[in-house]
């Protein structure tokens, strides 16, 4: 038993932290602002990391990757989550869209899209969610009809990220009626630019960039864009939404957050309420707590055992955390946490207050609270599909 | 990294498992509490065959998880015994009593002679006298005990400590899962409106939510193991934070499993009841929670809490 990374993983993190301190400035906070060269940062380090191999060290090396072990991998998602996530919205393309494509592409899909992801050159959005399709994803209804061939696209995506920023959308749609409703479904790889494709961006708490919707009109999309087979899109999306669980390493950025407020607040943190600094001993302990519980999946899926269990206890774990850190951390800096980080006086050029919006969807994005505590339910007491339908 | 449990704490906590349920389990405490010396034979004597006196919680990982797995078994069934004193204690004592200064009782204070106390703050202290207190329907083997001048134990008092709450720890977690177990049980077999309790989303997403904490507190338990040999200095922060969430784990664990088991689980002749009761002396002795945390709000400022970017402090 041993919870040491080991010297390469250190080596890792070290030269990540100096890369992020070289190419970005202190007061970056990720690449969804109002401010254009914030996106083209990350367009330029994501590049450069390529240029390092770093970018797809946990790929394998037949597809241009290091074969980085399962704790390098964890040390990258650590990183540039709680350095405000440098790679911008291409982590997708790294973590899941990329190994899906290695696990389910031809090889003609392989040689197009693994250089262009590897190469830190292309943004992609996944499209998933409907109006009438959120946690329930199966229910979708955005559909593909096959006329002479081709296969024409009509639908709408909703809460899309990245969307206006993206050159490839995952997108899954309904190619069949059938029941279950999960085995009529099929995933394309659609360039953005394709006529039919209409962005609309919905402006919300979070910021830029992270909420659009996506129409589809009369779209056409070819045969050699699907992902998987037709109408098995489902073993798909489980493979991509099993990747995504664990994701977001967001206890590393509560993390950080904790030392770097408490760094800020260091003259005045003894006339903090007691019960706050409690609040605040308890909310980094939790962090670790959330910590472990992520390695324990990164060891389980290292070791082929991993159940939904397992994962959706680390997520309850790390997204409640989310919540409490920043809660506990926008109440240590009282009333300068509502500064806006325009007006240059906002702690910390505003991490706090951009954190806090940002974690009031970690419980509703990529699977609801909700689902989560229904799937760790259905390890715990079993009957769960029974029990949902009740 | 390397997260496996180490094989011989595995096989530490199956053999003082299969022992204690041998034994009568949560029956076992059940007995005891009617009486009290069979703590010294019976019990006793269980333990003495499964040569824990060969554990060495403080000179080795391995030893330390082993001995966390027995006081996890022990916990599970409320062991009417004071595991985590025996384990803990110094070279030449048979027990560790932890107390506050001012602080006079001690779980099965008692039954183990010698016995060193270690007050939080002010060193090792000989443990004078010691009587049964007055047994309450809480923490029945509860000891009232008086202390003498100061000892020479060759362990660092902090450490102790440290110790001390860390293998409680293990026991609350054996206490905590073994409530979750019955809960598990009693909602799946309990039919209400035509359906098992389970069926209910309410009544999932409430166990749902212990079985996150649960599995929280069992990792932490064993990284705080690895902490203690690893990063020592850091002992007394670390454990005084898994005793926090040791406390918390056991408040909402207990708390769900009364609440989804209504009134079956307040009678004696179920395991609940006696779990429940029999715990209280490890979540709130000599520390309760609010006390705890007040500590280690203190700990956190002058040694900080090691992070993935350095201390919070």
């Amino acid at each position: 038993m041993d919870y040491d990374f080991g010297p390469e993983a250190h080596s890792l993190r070290t030269t990540l932290r100096e890369r992020i301190r070289e190419q970005l400035p202190a007061d970056f906070h990720g690449c969804f602002t109002e401010d254009p060269a914030d996106f083209e940062l990350t367009q330029r380090f994501c590049r450069q990391l390529a240029r390092d191999g770093l970018l797809t060290l946990a790929w394998p090396r037949e597809y241009g990757g290091r074969d980085g072990s399962v704790w390098e991998q964890t040390v990258v998602r650590e990183e540039m989550w709680a350095h405000h996530e440098p790679r911008g919205p291409q982590y997708m393309g790294l973590n899941w869209v990329g190994p899906a494509i290695m696990r389910f592409g031809t090889p003609e899909q392989k040689a197009h899209h693994l250089p262009l992801i590897g190469n830190g050159e292309v943004v992609w959005c996944q499209g998933f969610s409907e109006p009438n399709a959120g946690s329930d994803l199966a229910s979708l209804q955005t559909s593909a009809r096959l006329v002479d061939g081709r296969w024409v696209v009509n639908g709408q995506k909703i809460w899309t990220s990245y969307a206006q920023l993206a050159q490839y959308c995952m997108l899954a749609v309904r190619t069949a009626r059938t029941e279950p409703r999960r085995d009529g479904i099929t995933l394309f790889m659609l360039p953005m630019d394709r006529r039919g494709i209409e962005v609309r961006p919905i402006p919300s708490m979070l910021g830029p960039q992270h909420l659009n919707e996506v129409f589809f009109t009369d779209v056409e999309a070819h045969p050699g864009e699907i992902l998987g087979e037709v109408n098995g899109g489902w073993a798909v999306i489980r493979y991509i939404l099993t990747r995504e669980r664990v994701g977001i390493a967001r206890y590393a950025r509560c993390d950080r957050l904790l030392n770097e407020v408490r760094a800020e607040r260091r003259e005045s943190w003894d006339r903090l309420p007691g019960s706050l600094r409690a609040r605040y001993a308890k909310s980094a302990v939790h962090t670790r707590v959330a910590r472990l519980l992520t390695y324990r999946v990164v060891q389980a899926m290292e070791d082929g055992s991993l159940d939904d269990g397992d994962a959706a206890a680390a997520r309850l774990a790390v997204t409640r955390g989310d919540q409490e850190v920043t809660d506990v951390l926008m109440e240590v800096l009282g009333e300068d946490a509502l500064e806006a980080r325009e007006s240059g006086r906002a702690p910390l050029d505003g991490a706090v207050e951009d954190y806090w919006r940002y974690a009031q969807a970690a419980t509703v994005a990529s699977g609801a609270l909700e689902v989560q505590q229904q799937l760790l339910a259905r390890a715990v007491l079993g009957g769960g599909r029974a029990a949902r339908d009740s | 990294m390397q997260l496996a449990t180490p094989e011989l704490a595995h096989e530490a906590g199956a053999s003082a498992r299969e022992a204690f349920r041998r034994a009568g389990g949560v029956g076992l405490a059940r007995r005891a509490e009617a009486e009290p010396d069979l703590r010294k034979g019976e019990v006793r004597r269980l333990l003495q065959a499964l040569g824990l006196e060969d554990l060495r919680a403080r000179d080795g990982l391995e030893d330390l998880v082993a001995a966390g797995e027995v006081c996890r078994a022990a916990g599970s069934v409320a062991l009417p015994y004071p595991v985590v004193s025996m384990l803990a204690a110094p070279p030449g004592f048979a027990a560790l009593a932890p107390l506050v200064p001012g602080g006079r009782l001690v779980d099965h204070g008692d039954l183990l002679k010698p016995a060193a106390a270690v007050v939080l703050g002010d060193g090792h202290r000989e443990v004078a006298e010691a009587r049964p207190a007055r047994p309450g329907r809480l923490a029945p083997f509860v000891a009232e005990v008086g202390l003498g001048g100061r000892v020479k134990t060759g362990t660092d008092p902090e450490r102790d400590v440290a110790l001390w709450f860390s293998l409680s720890a293990w026991w609350v977690l054996g206490a905590a899962e073994r409530a979750l177990e019955l809960t598990v049980k009693h909602v799946n077999a309990r039919e209400q409106f035509g359906a098992p309790l389970a069926k209910l989303q309410s009544v999932r997403f409430r166990v749902a939510d212990v079985a996150v904490l649960v599995r929280g507190l069992a990792e932490l338990a064993r990284y705080t193991a690895w902490r203690f040999v690893r990063h020592p200095a850091d002992a007394v922060v670390d454990s005084l934070a898994l005793r926090v969430v040791a406390q918390e784990t056991a408040q909402a664990a207990f708390r769900t499993a009364h609440q989804l088991h209504g009134a079956t689980g307040f009678c004696d002749e179920h395991d609940l009841s006696v779990l429940s009761r029999h715990v209280q002396s490890h979540v709130r002795l000599p520390l309760d929670h609010e006390r705890t945390t007040a500590l280690l709000v203190e700990r956190m400022d002058e040694d900080g809490f090691e992070g993935l970017f350095g201390r919070h402090r």
